[in-house]
Protein backbone atom coordinates (compact mmCIF):
# COMPACT_ATOMS: atom_id res chain seq x y z
CA UNK A 1 0.00 0.00 0.00
CA UNK A 2 0.83 3.30 -0.62
CA UNK A 3 0.14 6.40 -0.20
CA UNK A 4 -0.97 7.40 -3.46
CA UNK A 5 -2.91 3.61 -3.53
CA UNK A 6 -4.67 4.90 -0.17
CA UNK A 7 -5.79 8.31 -1.45
CA UNK A 8 -7.14 6.31 -4.61
CA UNK A 9 -9.17 4.19 -2.53
CA UNK A 10 -10.44 6.93 -0.51
CA UNK A 11 -11.91 8.33 -3.40
CA UNK A 12 -13.42 5.44 -5.51
CA UNK A 13 -15.07 4.38 -1.96
CA UNK A 14 -17.54 6.96 -2.32
CA UNK A 15 -18.22 6.90 -6.07
CA UNK A 16 -20.99 9.80 -6.39
CA UNK A 17 -19.12 12.22 -4.46
CA UNK A 18 -15.86 11.77 -6.05
CA UNK A 19 -17.85 11.30 -9.42
CA UNK A 20 -19.53 14.23 -9.21
CA UNK A 21 -16.92 16.43 -8.15
CA UNK A 22 -14.90 15.34 -11.10
CA UNK A 23 -17.75 16.50 -13.22
CA UNK A 24 -17.25 19.56 -11.79
CA UNK A 25 -13.68 20.13 -12.30
CA UNK A 26 -14.29 18.55 -16.20
CA UNK A 27 -16.77 21.16 -16.70
CA UNK A 28 -14.47 24.07 -15.10
CA UNK A 29 -11.26 22.94 -17.74
CA UNK A 30 -13.48 21.96 -20.86
CA UNK A 31 -14.88 25.56 -20.92
CA UNK A 32 -11.53 27.18 -19.99
CA UNK A 33 -10.22 25.24 -22.81
CA UNK A 34 -13.22 25.62 -25.74
CA UNK A 35 -13.69 29.68 -25.27
CA UNK A 36 -10.33 30.53 -25.28
CA UNK A 37 -9.65 28.15 -27.72
CA UNK A 38 -12.37 29.50 -29.81
CA UNK A 39 -11.72 33.52 -29.31
CA UNK A 40 -8.27 32.69 -30.10
CA UNK A 41 -9.35 30.99 -33.08
CA UNK A 42 -11.52 34.03 -34.37
CA UNK A 43 -8.84 36.53 -33.34
CA UNK A 44 -6.40 34.16 -35.65
CA UNK A 45 -9.09 34.32 -38.43
CA UNK A 46 -9.45 38.09 -38.32
CA UNK A 47 -6.02 38.70 -38.22
CA UNK A 48 -5.15 36.22 -41.17
CA UNK A 49 -8.15 37.57 -43.16
CA UNK A 50 -5.71 40.41 -43.47
CA UNK A 51 -2.40 39.63 -43.70
CA UNK A 52 -2.53 36.92 -45.86
CA UNK A 53 -4.24 39.73 -48.63
CA UNK A 54 -1.03 41.52 -47.83
CA UNK A 55 -2.73 44.29 -46.50
CA UNK A 56 -0.60 46.74 -44.23
CA UNK A 57 -3.53 49.64 -43.30
CA UNK A 58 -7.35 49.67 -43.51
CA UNK A 59 -8.60 53.11 -43.61
CA UNK A 60 -12.50 53.53 -42.66
CA UNK A 61 -15.44 55.46 -41.26
CA UNK A 62 -14.48 57.17 -37.71
CA UNK A 63 -15.86 55.77 -35.26
CA UNK A 64 -17.66 53.08 -37.20
CA UNK A 65 -18.04 49.89 -34.33
CA UNK A 66 -15.99 47.37 -36.95
CA UNK A 67 -15.39 47.25 -40.45
CA UNK A 68 -18.73 45.94 -41.68
CA UNK A 69 -20.32 49.15 -40.25
CA UNK A 70 -18.43 51.67 -42.03
CA UNK A 71 -19.47 53.50 -45.27
CA UNK A 72 -17.01 55.64 -47.12
CA UNK A 73 -16.64 56.54 -50.64
CA UNK A 74 -14.59 54.83 -52.84
CA UNK A 75 -12.75 57.84 -54.63
CA UNK A 76 -11.10 57.75 -51.68
CA UNK A 77 -8.72 55.05 -52.86
CA UNK A 78 -6.89 57.65 -55.43
CA UNK A 79 -6.72 59.97 -52.60
CA UNK A 80 -4.77 57.65 -50.51
CA UNK A 81 -2.75 56.27 -53.38
CA UNK A 82 -0.95 60.12 -53.34
CA UNK A 83 0.54 59.53 -49.98
CA UNK A 84 4.43 58.93 -50.12
CA UNK A 85 5.13 55.31 -48.98
CA UNK A 86 1.74 53.88 -50.14
CA UNK A 87 2.39 51.17 -52.99
CA UNK A 88 -1.61 50.88 -53.60
CA UNK A 89 -4.80 51.09 -52.27
CA UNK A 90 -8.14 50.17 -53.37
CA UNK A 91 -11.24 50.64 -51.91
CA UNK A 92 -13.52 47.27 -50.53
CA UNK A 93 -17.06 46.57 -50.07
CA UNK A 94 -17.69 43.71 -47.44
CA UNK A 95 -20.98 42.02 -46.78
CA UNK A 96 -21.96 39.63 -44.35
CA UNK A 97 -24.55 37.60 -46.11
CA UNK A 98 -26.17 34.51 -47.40
CA UNK A 99 -24.76 32.58 -50.52
CA UNK A 100 -26.94 29.44 -51.47
CA UNK A 101 -27.64 27.33 -48.27
CA UNK A 102 -24.35 29.04 -46.49
CA UNK A 103 -25.50 31.46 -44.05
CA UNK A 104 -23.32 34.73 -42.96
CA UNK A 105 -20.44 34.42 -45.60
CA UNK A 106 -18.28 36.93 -45.79
CA UNK A 107 -18.33 38.74 -49.78
CA UNK A 108 -16.30 41.37 -50.52
CA UNK A 109 -16.49 43.47 -53.78
CA UNK A 110 -13.06 44.50 -55.36
CA UNK A 111 -12.25 46.90 -58.30
CA UNK A 112 -10.67 45.21 -60.95
CA UNK A 113 -7.18 44.76 -60.77
CA UNK A 114 -7.15 45.57 -57.19
CA UNK A 115 -4.12 44.66 -55.67
CA UNK A 116 -5.79 42.22 -53.20
CA UNK A 117 -6.34 39.72 -55.93
CA UNK A 118 -2.63 38.74 -56.12
CA UNK A 119 -2.56 37.27 -52.69
CA UNK A 120 -5.29 34.74 -54.02
CA UNK A 121 -4.05 31.29 -55.84
CA UNK A 122 -6.67 30.70 -58.77
CA UNK A 123 -7.71 26.75 -58.33
CA UNK A 124 -10.43 26.99 -61.44
CA UNK A 125 -11.68 29.45 -64.00
CA UNK A 126 -11.32 33.33 -63.59
CA UNK A 127 -11.91 36.21 -61.21
CA UNK A 128 -15.44 38.46 -62.07
CA UNK A 129 -14.81 40.81 -64.85
CA UNK A 130 -17.38 43.10 -66.01
CA UNK A 131 -19.06 41.02 -68.72
CA UNK A 132 -20.31 38.37 -66.63
CA UNK A 133 -22.92 41.38 -66.00
CA UNK A 134 -25.65 40.36 -68.74
CA UNK A 135 -28.76 39.19 -69.58
CA UNK A 136 -30.25 38.40 -66.23
CA UNK A 137 -27.33 37.61 -64.55
CA UNK A 138 -26.18 40.46 -61.87
CA UNK A 139 -22.76 39.47 -61.95
CA UNK A 140 -19.86 36.99 -61.75
CA UNK A 141 -18.32 35.31 -58.15
CA UNK A 142 -15.30 33.42 -56.99
CA UNK A 143 -15.85 31.53 -54.67
CA UNK A 144 -13.36 30.19 -51.35
CA UNK A 145 -11.99 26.78 -52.23
CA UNK A 146 -13.65 25.58 -48.74
CA UNK A 147 -17.31 27.29 -49.91
CA UNK A 148 -17.48 26.28 -52.74
CA UNK A 149 -16.80 22.49 -51.45
CA UNK A 150 -19.41 23.18 -48.70
CA UNK A 151 -22.08 24.49 -51.87
CA UNK A 152 -20.89 21.84 -54.08
CA UNK A 153 -20.59 24.55 -56.74
CA UNK A 154 -18.16 24.90 -59.23
CA UNK A 155 -17.43 27.40 -62.33
CA UNK A 156 -20.16 28.29 -64.83
CA UNK A 157 -22.91 27.22 -61.63
CA UNK A 158 -25.47 29.89 -60.76
CA UNK A 159 -26.12 30.91 -57.31
CA UNK A 160 -28.31 33.09 -55.70
CA UNK A 161 -26.58 36.35 -53.61
CA UNK A 162 -28.28 39.54 -52.62
CA UNK A 163 -31.59 37.93 -53.94
CA UNK A 164 -30.28 38.09 -57.38
CA UNK A 165 -28.00 35.42 -59.46
CA UNK A 166 -24.60 35.55 -59.95
CA UNK A 167 -22.82 32.90 -61.91
CA UNK A 168 -19.59 31.18 -60.45
CA UNK A 169 -16.37 32.34 -62.51
CA UNK A 170 -14.06 30.12 -60.40
CA UNK A 171 -12.91 29.08 -57.36
CA UNK A 172 -9.68 30.39 -55.48
CA UNK A 173 -7.37 29.52 -52.44
CA UNK A 174 -5.69 31.26 -49.61
CA UNK A 175 -4.39 31.06 -46.36
CA UNK A 176 -7.03 32.94 -44.89
CA UNK A 177 -9.75 30.32 -43.27
CA UNK A 178 -12.25 33.00 -43.93
CA UNK A 179 -10.80 33.83 -47.25
CA UNK A 180 -11.61 30.07 -48.12
CA UNK A 181 -14.92 30.54 -46.98
CA UNK A 182 -15.80 33.75 -48.48
CA UNK A 183 -16.61 34.84 -52.28
CA UNK A 184 -15.41 37.82 -54.07
CA UNK A 185 -17.25 39.92 -56.99
CA UNK A 186 -16.56 43.08 -58.66
CA UNK A 187 -17.04 46.17 -56.41
CA UNK A 188 -19.62 47.85 -58.85
CA UNK A 189 -21.37 44.44 -59.04
CA UNK A 190 -21.77 44.37 -55.11
CA UNK A 191 -23.08 47.74 -55.16
CA UNK A 192 -25.06 47.62 -57.60
CA UNK A 193 -27.19 44.66 -55.19
CA UNK A 194 -26.53 46.46 -52.11
CA UNK A 195 -28.03 49.46 -53.12
CA UNK A 196 -24.42 51.19 -52.06
CA UNK A 197 -23.40 52.85 -55.01
CA UNK A 198 -20.23 54.52 -55.17
CA UNK A 199 -19.79 53.18 -51.29
CA UNK A 200 -16.93 51.24 -49.90
CA UNK A 201 -16.41 49.80 -46.81
CA UNK A 202 -13.00 50.47 -46.26
CA UNK A 203 -9.98 51.61 -48.36
CA UNK A 204 -7.27 48.58 -48.17
CA UNK A 205 -3.31 49.82 -48.37
CA UNK A 206 -0.35 48.17 -48.91
CA UNK A 207 3.12 50.09 -47.90
CA UNK A 208 5.75 49.91 -50.19
CA UNK A 209 8.14 47.20 -49.06
CA UNK A 210 11.60 49.01 -48.10
CA UNK A 211 9.84 51.32 -45.12
CA UNK A 212 11.37 50.53 -41.57
CA UNK A 213 9.57 50.85 -38.54
CA UNK A 214 9.67 54.39 -38.51
CA UNK A 215 8.73 55.29 -41.62
CA UNK A 216 6.03 53.52 -41.61
CA UNK A 217 4.75 55.26 -38.58
CA UNK A 218 5.22 58.41 -40.39
CA UNK A 219 3.29 56.94 -43.15
CA UNK A 220 0.42 56.74 -40.93
CA UNK A 221 0.77 59.64 -39.37
CA UNK A 222 0.31 61.24 -42.70
CA UNK A 223 -2.57 59.33 -43.36
CA UNK A 224 -4.37 59.97 -40.29
CA UNK A 225 -3.42 64.06 -40.96
CA UNK A 226 -5.27 63.76 -44.47
CA UNK A 227 -7.83 62.14 -43.74
CA UNK A 228 -9.65 63.12 -40.12
CA UNK A 229 -13.11 61.74 -40.70
CA UNK A 230 -11.15 58.13 -41.40
CA UNK A 231 -9.92 55.58 -38.95
CA UNK A 232 -6.41 54.43 -40.29
CA UNK A 233 -5.14 51.23 -38.61
CA UNK A 234 -2.68 48.88 -38.94
CA UNK A 235 -4.28 44.87 -39.78
CA UNK A 236 -2.57 44.02 -36.54
CA UNK A 237 -3.73 46.71 -33.96
CA UNK A 238 -7.10 46.33 -35.86
CA UNK A 239 -7.99 43.11 -35.28
CA UNK A 240 -6.95 43.83 -31.12
CA UNK A 241 -9.59 46.66 -31.03
CA UNK A 242 -12.22 45.06 -33.11
CA UNK A 243 -15.33 45.58 -30.40
CA UNK A 244 -17.10 42.24 -30.56
CA UNK A 245 -13.71 40.13 -30.62
CA UNK A 246 -13.20 42.09 -27.31
CA UNK A 247 -16.28 41.32 -26.54
CA UNK A 248 -15.85 37.60 -26.92
CA UNK A 249 -12.43 38.23 -25.38
CA UNK A 250 -14.09 39.17 -21.97
CA UNK A 251 -16.86 36.99 -21.83
CA UNK A 252 -14.78 33.87 -22.38
CA UNK A 253 -12.58 35.48 -19.76
CA UNK A 254 -15.62 35.61 -17.44
CA UNK A 255 -17.21 32.41 -18.28
CA UNK A 256 -14.18 30.45 -17.92
CA UNK A 257 -13.08 32.20 -14.75
CA UNK A 258 -17.10 31.05 -12.65
CA UNK A 259 -16.37 27.79 -14.19
CA UNK A 260 -13.05 27.57 -12.45
CA UNK A 261 -13.70 29.22 -9.48
CA UNK A 262 -16.89 27.01 -9.01
CA UNK A 263 -14.76 24.45 -9.43
CA UNK A 264 -12.38 25.39 -6.89
CA UNK A 265 -15.56 25.71 -4.91
CA UNK A 266 -16.26 21.98 -5.54
CA UNK A 267 -13.18 20.38 -4.88
CA UNK A 268 -12.86 22.73 -1.41
CA UNK A 269 -16.20 21.24 -0.48
CA UNK A 270 -15.80 17.65 -1.25
CA UNK A 271 -12.54 17.64 0.38
CA UNK A 272 -14.48 19.81 3.59
CA UNK A 273 -16.42 17.19 3.81
CA UNK A 274 -14.27 14.15 3.19
CA UNK A 275 -12.14 15.21 5.78
CA UNK A 276 -14.84 15.95 8.12
CA UNK A 277 -16.42 12.47 7.80
CA UNK A 278 -13.02 11.14 8.39
CA UNK A 279 -11.79 13.06 11.52
CA UNK A 280 -11.21 9.72 12.92
CA UNK A 281 -9.29 8.32 10.40
CA UNK A 282 -7.06 11.31 10.34
CA UNK A 283 -6.96 11.13 14.15
CA UNK A 284 -5.50 7.55 14.11
CA UNK A 285 -3.29 8.54 11.12
CA UNK A 286 -1.45 10.67 13.72
CA UNK A 287 -2.06 8.25 16.79
CA UNK A 288 0.04 5.78 15.07
CA UNK A 289 2.59 8.28 14.89
CA UNK A 290 2.40 9.78 11.22
CA UNK A 291 3.70 13.34 10.83
CA UNK A 292 1.50 15.96 10.26
CA UNK A 293 3.01 16.62 6.77
CA UNK A 294 2.09 13.06 5.70
CA UNK A 295 -1.21 13.29 6.93
CA UNK A 296 -1.67 16.62 5.02
CA UNK A 297 0.15 14.80 2.06
CA UNK A 298 -2.79 12.12 1.61
CA UNK A 299 -6.16 13.96 2.09
CA UNK A 300 -3.80 16.31 -0.58
CA UNK A 301 -3.12 13.34 -2.50
CA UNK A 302 -7.09 12.69 -3.00
CA UNK A 303 -7.33 16.44 -4.66
CA UNK A 304 -4.86 15.72 -6.64
CA UNK A 305 -5.93 12.49 -7.95
CA UNK A 306 -9.57 13.88 -8.74
CA UNK A 307 -8.10 16.98 -10.23
CA UNK A 308 -5.88 15.11 -12.75
CA UNK A 309 -8.10 12.85 -13.87
CA UNK A 310 -11.06 15.54 -14.36
CA UNK A 311 -8.43 18.36 -15.82
CA UNK A 312 -7.48 15.52 -18.81
CA UNK A 313 -10.97 14.44 -19.12
CA UNK A 314 -11.70 18.45 -19.06
CA UNK A 315 -9.31 18.88 -21.84
CA UNK A 316 -10.84 16.40 -23.80
CA UNK A 317 -13.51 17.27 -23.62
CA UNK A 318 -12.72 21.20 -24.33
CA UNK A 319 -11.31 20.19 -27.40
CA UNK A 320 -14.37 18.53 -28.75
CA UNK A 321 -17.00 21.11 -27.87
CA UNK A 322 -14.27 23.75 -29.61
CA UNK A 323 -14.22 21.82 -32.74
CA UNK A 324 -18.32 20.75 -32.63
CA UNK A 325 -19.16 24.43 -32.03
CA UNK A 326 -16.72 25.54 -35.30
CA UNK A 327 -18.36 23.15 -37.58
CA UNK A 328 -21.86 24.64 -36.38
CA UNK A 329 -24.01 25.96 -39.13
CA UNK A 330 -23.60 28.99 -38.29
CA UNK A 331 -20.21 29.59 -37.68
CA UNK A 332 -19.01 27.28 -39.55
CA UNK A 333 -15.60 28.72 -41.97
CA UNK A 334 -15.02 31.67 -39.80
CA UNK A 335 -13.27 30.19 -36.68
CA UNK A 336 -11.31 27.11 -36.02
CA UNK A 337 -10.51 26.57 -32.84
CA UNK A 338 -6.41 27.50 -31.64
CA UNK A 339 -5.66 25.03 -28.70
CA UNK A 340 -1.92 24.68 -28.81
CA UNK A 341 0.15 22.96 -26.41
CA UNK A 342 0.33 25.79 -24.20
CA UNK A 343 -3.13 25.86 -23.64
CA UNK A 344 -3.79 22.51 -22.63
CA UNK A 345 -0.64 22.88 -20.08
CA UNK A 346 -2.27 25.87 -18.44
CA UNK A 347 -5.14 24.01 -18.53
CA UNK A 348 -4.38 21.18 -16.61
CA UNK A 349 -2.08 23.33 -14.24
CA UNK A 350 -5.36 25.43 -13.65
CA UNK A 351 -7.24 22.23 -12.84
CA UNK A 352 -4.16 20.52 -10.72
CA UNK A 353 -4.09 24.01 -8.81
CA UNK A 354 -7.34 23.69 -8.04
CA UNK A 355 -7.08 20.45 -6.58
CA UNK A 356 -4.24 21.48 -4.48
CA UNK A 357 -5.56 24.13 -3.07
CA UNK A 358 -8.88 22.76 -2.17
CA UNK A 359 -7.24 19.91 -0.48
CA UNK A 360 -4.92 22.02 1.51
CA UNK A 361 -7.08 24.28 3.31
CA UNK A 362 -9.15 21.23 5.02
CA UNK A 363 -6.37 18.96 5.08
CA UNK A 364 -4.36 21.53 7.03
CA UNK A 365 -7.37 22.29 9.75
CA UNK A 366 -7.82 18.68 9.89
CA UNK A 367 -4.22 17.62 10.55
CA UNK A 368 -3.88 20.22 13.26
CA UNK A 369 -6.99 19.09 15.24
CA UNK A 370 -6.33 17.98 18.36
CA UNK A 371 -6.78 13.64 17.86
CA UNK A 372 -7.12 13.10 21.82
CA UNK A 373 -10.58 14.84 21.67
CA UNK A 374 -11.63 12.53 18.86
CA UNK A 375 -10.25 9.40 19.82
CA UNK A 376 -11.60 9.57 23.05
CA UNK A 377 -14.93 8.06 22.09
CA UNK A 378 -17.72 8.08 19.54
CA UNK B 1 16.48 2.86 36.75
CA UNK B 2 15.01 3.96 33.98
CA UNK B 3 11.12 3.72 33.77
CA UNK B 4 9.21 2.65 30.80
CA UNK B 5 7.35 5.87 31.04
CA UNK B 6 7.72 8.81 34.03
CA UNK B 7 4.85 11.29 34.39
CA UNK B 8 5.63 14.43 36.67
CA UNK B 9 3.08 16.59 37.82
CA UNK B 10 0.66 16.47 34.89
CA UNK B 11 -1.87 19.19 34.94
CA UNK B 12 -4.17 19.22 32.43
CA UNK B 13 -7.72 21.38 32.05
CA UNK B 14 -10.40 21.79 30.01
CA UNK B 15 -12.64 24.72 29.64
CA UNK B 16 -16.00 24.49 31.61
CA UNK B 17 -14.97 22.32 34.50
CA UNK B 18 -14.86 22.83 38.12
CA UNK B 19 -11.47 20.99 38.76
CA UNK B 20 -8.67 20.06 36.34
CA UNK B 21 -8.88 16.81 34.24
CA UNK B 22 -5.14 16.05 35.43
CA UNK B 23 -4.83 17.66 39.11
CA UNK B 24 -0.41 16.81 39.49
CA UNK B 25 -0.50 13.43 38.28
CA UNK B 26 2.75 11.44 38.74
CA UNK B 27 3.15 8.10 37.71
CA UNK B 28 6.11 6.23 36.84
CA UNK B 29 5.87 2.81 34.91
CA UNK B 30 8.54 0.51 34.90
CA UNK B 31 10.16 -1.44 31.94
CA UNK B 32 7.89 -4.97 31.54
CA UNK B 33 5.63 -3.46 33.94
CA UNK B 34 1.50 -4.10 33.60
CA UNK B 35 -0.44 -1.38 34.64
CA UNK B 36 -4.61 -0.92 35.07
CA UNK B 37 -5.55 2.71 35.98
CA UNK B 38 -9.16 2.52 36.76
CA UNK B 39 -11.53 4.88 38.12
CA UNK B 40 -15.13 6.42 37.67
CA UNK B 41 -16.15 7.95 34.73
CA UNK B 42 -14.71 11.11 33.77
CA UNK B 43 -12.00 11.15 36.32
CA UNK B 44 -9.30 11.98 33.79
CA UNK B 45 -8.41 8.19 32.72
CA UNK B 46 -8.18 8.64 29.38
CA UNK B 47 -6.56 12.13 29.62
CA UNK B 48 -3.80 10.45 31.60
CA UNK B 49 -3.16 7.59 29.07
CA UNK B 50 -3.04 10.07 25.88
CA UNK B 51 -0.66 12.51 28.07
CA UNK B 52 1.60 9.66 28.16
CA UNK B 53 1.88 9.22 24.25
CA UNK B 54 1.98 13.30 23.63
CA UNK B 55 -1.54 13.32 22.46
CA UNK B 56 -2.25 16.08 24.74
CA UNK B 57 -1.20 19.20 25.10
CA UNK B 58 -0.19 20.13 28.93
CA UNK B 59 -0.51 23.29 30.94
CA UNK B 60 2.09 21.68 33.19
CA UNK B 61 4.33 18.97 34.16
CA UNK B 62 6.80 16.38 32.07
CA UNK B 63 6.54 13.05 30.63
CA UNK B 64 9.62 10.99 29.83
CA UNK B 65 9.61 7.72 27.69
CA UNK B 66 12.49 5.46 28.46
CA UNK B 67 14.43 8.15 30.25
CA UNK B 68 13.93 10.71 27.47
CA UNK B 69 11.48 13.60 26.93
CA UNK B 70 10.43 14.52 24.23
CA UNK B 71 10.30 18.15 23.07
CA UNK B 72 7.33 18.86 20.44
CA UNK B 73 4.85 17.19 17.94
CA UNK B 74 7.47 16.17 15.68
CA UNK B 75 9.24 14.00 18.53
CA UNK B 76 6.48 12.45 20.05
CA UNK B 77 5.05 11.62 16.38
CA UNK B 78 8.57 9.51 16.06
CA UNK B 79 7.91 8.22 19.26
CA UNK B 80 4.51 6.75 18.70
CA UNK B 81 5.39 5.46 15.48
CA UNK B 82 8.80 3.53 17.05
CA UNK B 83 8.19 2.62 20.63
CA UNK B 84 4.56 3.22 21.54
CA UNK B 85 1.67 1.16 20.57
CA UNK B 86 -1.82 2.57 21.11
CA UNK B 87 -6.00 0.89 21.15
CA UNK B 88 -8.83 2.90 21.76
CA UNK B 89 -12.06 1.74 23.07
CA UNK B 90 -13.01 2.07 19.51
CA UNK B 91 -11.09 0.29 16.33
CA UNK B 92 -10.90 3.36 14.37
CA UNK B 93 -9.74 1.22 11.55
CA UNK B 94 -9.95 2.66 8.46
CA UNK B 95 -12.69 1.37 6.46
CA UNK B 96 -11.35 1.54 2.58
CA UNK B 97 -8.62 -0.86 3.62
CA UNK B 98 -8.48 -4.48 4.52
CA UNK B 99 -7.18 -5.45 7.69
CA UNK B 100 -3.57 -6.37 7.00
CA UNK B 101 -3.09 -2.83 5.08
CA UNK B 102 -4.66 -1.13 8.37
CA UNK B 103 -1.36 -2.93 9.74
CA UNK B 104 0.73 -1.80 7.71
CA UNK B 105 -0.37 1.83 8.25
CA UNK B 106 2.08 2.36 11.13
CA UNK B 107 5.14 0.89 8.93
CA UNK B 108 4.75 3.35 6.09
CA UNK B 109 7.49 5.65 6.70
CA UNK B 110 9.38 3.43 9.59
CA UNK B 111 10.35 0.37 7.01
CA UNK B 112 10.95 1.19 3.65
CA UNK B 113 10.26 -2.27 1.94
CA UNK B 114 6.59 -2.46 1.06
CA UNK B 115 7.24 -6.63 1.34
CA UNK B 116 9.11 -6.52 4.71
CA UNK B 117 5.93 -4.29 5.70
CA UNK B 118 3.28 -7.15 4.45
CA UNK B 119 5.51 -9.74 6.15
CA UNK B 120 5.28 -7.79 9.60
CA UNK B 121 1.83 -6.77 9.18
CA UNK B 122 1.02 -10.92 8.45
CA UNK B 123 3.01 -11.93 11.44
CA UNK B 124 1.07 -9.25 13.51
CA UNK B 125 -2.26 -10.51 12.43
CA UNK B 126 -1.53 -14.15 13.43
CA UNK B 127 -0.22 -12.88 17.01
CA UNK B 128 -4.06 -11.84 17.67
CA UNK B 129 -5.23 -15.33 15.65
CA UNK B 130 -6.51 -13.15 12.28
CA UNK B 131 -4.09 -14.68 9.79
CA UNK B 132 -7.55 -15.96 7.69
CA UNK B 133 -9.18 -12.53 7.70
CA UNK B 134 -5.89 -10.52 6.34
CA UNK B 135 -8.06 -9.68 3.06
CA UNK B 136 -11.09 -8.34 5.00
CA UNK B 137 -12.28 -4.64 5.12
CA UNK B 138 -13.26 -4.04 8.48
CA UNK B 139 -17.09 -3.85 7.46
CA UNK B 140 -16.51 -7.45 7.02
CA UNK B 141 -15.61 -8.37 10.70
CA UNK B 142 -16.95 -8.75 14.43
CA UNK B 143 -16.39 -6.27 16.97
CA UNK B 144 -13.95 -8.58 18.59
CA UNK B 145 -11.97 -8.84 15.33
CA UNK B 146 -11.80 -5.57 14.38
CA UNK B 147 -10.16 -4.56 17.92
CA UNK B 148 -7.78 -7.50 17.51
CA UNK B 149 -6.98 -5.88 14.24
CA UNK B 150 -6.51 -2.49 15.70
CA UNK B 151 -4.09 -4.16 18.53
CA UNK B 152 -2.07 -5.74 15.64
CA UNK B 153 -2.12 -2.27 14.12
CA UNK B 154 -0.54 -0.92 17.54
CA UNK B 155 2.12 -3.62 17.57
CA UNK B 156 3.48 -3.82 14.09
CA UNK B 157 6.28 -1.63 14.75
CA UNK B 158 7.08 -3.71 17.80
CA UNK B 159 6.42 -1.09 20.22
CA UNK B 160 7.98 -1.34 23.65
CA UNK B 161 5.11 0.24 25.27
CA UNK B 162 1.48 -0.53 24.93
CA UNK B 163 -1.25 2.09 25.62
CA UNK B 164 -4.50 0.69 25.77
CA UNK B 165 -7.64 3.16 26.61
CA UNK B 166 -10.63 0.65 27.44
CA UNK B 167 -9.96 -2.13 24.92
CA UNK B 168 -12.50 -3.98 26.04
CA UNK B 169 -15.12 -1.46 26.26
CA UNK B 170 -17.10 -2.39 23.50
CA UNK B 171 -16.48 -5.85 23.38
CA UNK B 172 -18.34 -9.59 25.45
CA UNK B 173 -17.20 -11.60 28.16
CA UNK B 174 -15.42 -14.12 25.61
CA UNK B 175 -13.91 -11.56 23.16
CA UNK B 176 -12.69 -9.03 26.47
CA UNK B 177 -10.81 -12.03 28.00
CA UNK B 178 -9.28 -12.91 24.50
CA UNK B 179 -8.17 -9.54 24.15
CA UNK B 180 -7.16 -9.34 27.47
CA UNK B 181 -5.26 -12.65 27.58
CA UNK B 182 -3.24 -11.35 24.41
CA UNK B 183 -2.46 -7.70 26.27
CA UNK B 184 -0.75 -10.30 29.26
CA UNK B 185 1.19 -12.34 26.81
CA UNK B 186 2.67 -9.17 25.34
CA UNK B 187 3.79 -8.46 28.80
CA UNK B 188 5.03 -11.81 29.88
CA UNK B 189 7.08 -11.12 26.12
CA UNK B 190 8.32 -8.28 27.90
CA UNK B 191 6.70 -5.12 26.33
CA UNK B 192 5.40 -2.48 28.97
CA UNK B 193 1.26 -2.20 29.07
CA UNK B 194 -0.64 0.38 30.94
CA UNK B 195 -4.84 -0.64 30.49
CA UNK B 196 -7.26 2.00 31.52
CA UNK B 197 -10.21 -0.20 32.26
CA UNK B 198 -13.48 0.16 34.26
CA UNK B 199 -13.43 -3.56 34.68
CA UNK B 200 -12.25 -4.77 38.27
CA UNK B 201 -11.49 -8.24 36.39
CA UNK B 202 -8.84 -6.83 33.97
CA UNK B 203 -7.60 -4.59 36.55
CA UNK B 204 -7.11 -7.57 38.98
CA UNK B 205 -4.91 -8.78 36.33
CA UNK B 206 -2.39 -7.06 36.55
CA UNK B 207 0.33 -6.69 38.35
CA UNK B 208 -0.78 -3.31 39.63
CA UNK B 209 -3.69 -0.66 39.65
CA UNK B 210 -3.85 2.91 40.22
CA UNK B 211 -7.23 4.42 40.95
CA UNK B 212 -8.00 8.71 39.61
CA UNK B 213 -10.77 10.63 41.03
CA UNK B 214 -11.56 14.09 39.92
CA UNK B 215 -7.99 14.22 38.59
CA UNK B 216 -6.23 12.94 41.16
CA UNK B 217 -3.85 9.61 41.20
CA UNK B 218 -4.15 7.05 44.38
CA UNK B 219 -1.94 3.99 44.24
CA UNK B 220 -3.98 1.03 44.94
CA UNK B 221 -2.33 -1.88 47.47
N1 LIG C 1 -11.35 17.49 24.55
C1 LIG C 1 -12.04 17.74 25.65
N2 LIG C 1 -12.76 18.87 25.74
C2 LIG C 1 -13.46 19.15 26.86
N3 LIG C 1 -13.48 18.38 27.93
C3 LIG C 1 -12.80 17.23 27.90
C4 LIG C 1 -12.04 16.85 26.76
N4 LIG C 1 -11.45 15.68 27.03
C5 LIG C 1 -11.82 15.33 28.25
N5 LIG C 1 -12.63 16.25 28.78
C6 LIG C 1 -13.21 16.22 30.13
O1 LIG C 1 -12.18 15.86 31.03
C7 LIG C 1 -12.66 14.98 32.00
C8 LIG C 1 -11.83 13.72 31.99
O2 LIG C 1 -12.07 13.06 30.76
P1 LIG C 1 -11.51 11.62 30.45
O3 LIG C 1 -11.87 11.27 29.06
O4 LIG C 1 -10.07 11.59 30.79
O5 LIG C 1 -12.32 10.72 31.47
P2 LIG C 1 -12.31 9.16 31.63
O6 LIG C 1 -11.85 8.92 33.04
O7 LIG C 1 -11.54 8.52 30.58
O8 LIG C 1 -13.85 8.82 31.52
P3 LIG C 1 -14.57 7.56 30.84
O9 LIG C 1 -14.41 6.44 31.77
O10 LIG C 1 -15.98 8.00 30.69
O11 LIG C 1 -13.88 7.33 29.53
C9 LIG C 1 -14.11 14.72 31.71
O12 LIG C 1 -14.90 15.56 32.53
C10 LIG C 1 -14.25 15.14 30.29
O13 LIG C 1 -15.53 15.64 30.02
MG1 LIG D 1 -12.03 7.40 28.90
Amino acid sequence: MTLSGLALRNLTHRPWRSGLTLLGVVLAIASYIALVGLVRGIEGTLLESFSARGTDVILTEAGAADVLSSVIPEELAGDVREVDGIAAASPELGRMTTIGEATTSFVVGWAPGAFSFEALRLVTGRFPEARDRAGDVAGGIALGARLAERLELGEGDRVELFAAPFVVTGTYDTDALMGRNGAIGLLSDVQAQTYRDGQATSVVAKLEDDLDELERDAVLAELEARFPDLSVDATEEMVQEYVNLRIANILAWVVSTVAVVSAGLAVLNTMAMAVNERRGEIAIMGAVGWPRGRVIRVLMLEGAWLTIAGSALGVATGVAIAWIVAGSPAVEGFVEPVIDAGLILRALALGLGIGLVGAYVPAARAASEDPAAILRGK
Amino acid sequence: MTFAIEARGLVKSFPGMEHPALDHVSLSVPEGGMLAITGPSGSGKSTALYAMAGLIGLEAGSVSVQGKTPRGRADWARLRARKIGLVFQDDWLLPTLSAVQNVEMPMIGVERSASARIARAQAALAEVGLSAHAERNPAGLSGGERQRVAIARALANRPAILLADEPTGELDTANSTRVVELLKGLNAAGTTVVIVTHDPDVAAQCGREVHIVDGKLEEMA
